[in-house]
């Protein structure tokens, strides 16, 4: 900077500047293994959340329970599993993800049930009543769900005419995520819950029923913005697509829970 | 001031909507464009501590993955938009955590006569034996990077590097007097955002 320059009121400030940063400028960098990290975490949402807003015209639908079968409404829920090859792959599908769930399928000891294995980890998608959801599945997780089911294989989707999910994560196993309903839901180990479709009364807007979850145990939370929102045990809640919050309902849980079902189980095993 | 362009914030906001429809390269993309200044913004805003910086930059992304459908173009840039998503998350975090704003406990250790200090600015008598304070290097930090990046790497560029112009304006493809222009904007802004922390402050 020239004498004259510096004499002036923007000189004597641009020297102080000049003083000022480089006395304390220290480059910033974030840890390589932070960012590489981040980066991963945020693909595999990325892949939840496109396939789950993807699904949204599959209508299926989800019956209430096994008892009053004259009386409740039939619907049928449909599992959507990925990991086929892409020869058998649908049409308009994305494309194969690894990460997606494998899943075997085999008899079970339960009535009227078929048992699913996932040989993968990855995600279950599914859909009812044109809202997205999503498990999140380890090797070894497993579930049953009972009711007259058929496995298509040409789409490779498991549709079944009767039952519910209990999701069960065991007390030494990882948190579990599930996207149901637009909503995000962490289920933290030792947490059982229950997801199921009612009719009538719990239509939201529009006529689109809202899913009903049922903590039997532990917590499960859910986030909406900056808030978090806890779901405790005994406690059924709705979740309206349309709404940020899961709403509580005063339903004892004795009537949402799977009483008339044998046993229906996804347990969350390995890391 | 460089303007970004609506037609700029239009076709960045078409990197959004490619996320939203599940294109990692899009994703990838936005990260590495996005992620170090986003990074750098918080870093000075929550204590210059990582493990802070982290857990904000990890829930800004995800929450602009959440939201990457949304984003309107029109009320302003993505940087713009990240770095608000940011801010929020750090004044919530705050206030969960009982955390007094990182500013003010900053501008408490480095002096507590702002007026005394702004006047040593202005005259050009800061002394050197008094910057070396990790207090004064984050609210510099945090100025810098609350600066828009265009001024901030040129200012970076002329009075860290020491750089002459006439490099700055090769390195930038520009003019000579376009760089010496827009330094003149740069330390003036510099000077605001400063002035403006320490007026949150006061």
């Amino acid at each position: 900077m020239n004498t004259e320059r510096s004499k002036t009121p923007s000189g004597r400030f641009e020297k102080s500047l000049r003083t000022l940063l480089k006395q304390t400028h220290s480059p910033v960098e974030a840890k390589p293994e932070f960012k590489d990290a981040l980066l991963q975490r945020l693909k595999e949402k990325q892949q939840v959340l496109a396939v789950a807003r993807k699904r949204r015209h599959r209508i299926i639908t989800l019956t209430s329970g096994m008892v009053a079968a004259a009386a409740a409404v039939v619907m049928a829920f449909t599992l959507q599993l990925s990991g086929t090859t892409p020869a058998a792959h649908p049409a308009n599908t994305p494309e194969p993800d690894t990460r997606v769930a494998l899943v075997t399928e085999r008899p079970s000891e339960v009535r009227g049930a078929v048992m699913i294995e996932a040989t993968a980890a990855g995600h279950i998608f599914t859909t009812a009543q044109g809202q997205s959801g999503a498990v999140e599945v380890q090797p070894g997780t497993w579930l049953v769900m009972q009711g007259s089911s058929r496995v298509s294989s040409k789409d490779n989707t498991l549709e079944i005419d009767h039952g519910q999910i209990l999701v069960d994560v065991s007390s030494d196993a990882a948190p579990a995520h599930m996207l149901l309903a637009g909503h995000a839901v962490d289920i933290p180990a030792g947490t059982r819950l229950t997801v199921q479709y009612k009719p009538s009364e719990l239509y939201a807007p529009g006529g689109r029923p809202a899913p009903l979850m049922t903590l039997m145990a532990g917590a499960a939370q859910m986030v909406h913005a900056d808030e978090a929102q806890v779901l405790s045990a005994g406690e059924t809640y709705s979740l309206y697509p349309t709404v940020a919050r899961a709403i509580r309902q005063d339903i004892p849980a004795e009537e949402a829970a799977l009483r008339n079902v044998d046993r229906v189980l996804v347990h969350y095993t390995g890391h | 001031m460089q303007v970004i362009s609506l037609q700029d914030r239009k076709e960045s906001a078409q990197l959004l909507v490619k996320i939203a429809a599940g294109d990692e390269h899009a994703l990838e993309q936005f990260y590495e464009r996005y992620f170090s200044r986003v990074y750098r913004y918080v870093y000075y805003r929550v204590g210059a501590d990582h493990q802070h910086a982290e857990e904000v930059v990890n829930d800004t992304f995800m929450e602009a993955l959440d939201k990457a459908g949304h984003y309107d173009p029109e009320r302003g840039s993505i940087e713009a938009w990240l770095i608000t998503l940011s801010r929020n998350r750090i004044r919530s975090n705050n206030a969960s955590m009982g955390r007094q704003n990182d500013y003010e406990r900053s501008w408490s250790m480095v002096d507590g006569e702002l007026d005394a200090f702004f006047a040593d600015l202005d005259e050009g008598n800061l002394p050197e034996a008094a910057l070396i304070n990790e207090d004064l290097a984050r609210l510099v930090g945090a100025a810098l990077t609350g600066l828009p990046e265009e001024y901030a790497k040129i200012l970076e560029m002329k009075y860290i590097r020491d750089l002459p112009v006439k490099d700055i304006a090769d390195a930038l493809k520009r003019t000579e007097k376009a760089i010496e222009s827009q330094l003149t904007r740069a330390r003036a802004a510099f000077r605001d955002v400063f002035r403006s922390m320490a007026s949150d402050v006061a």
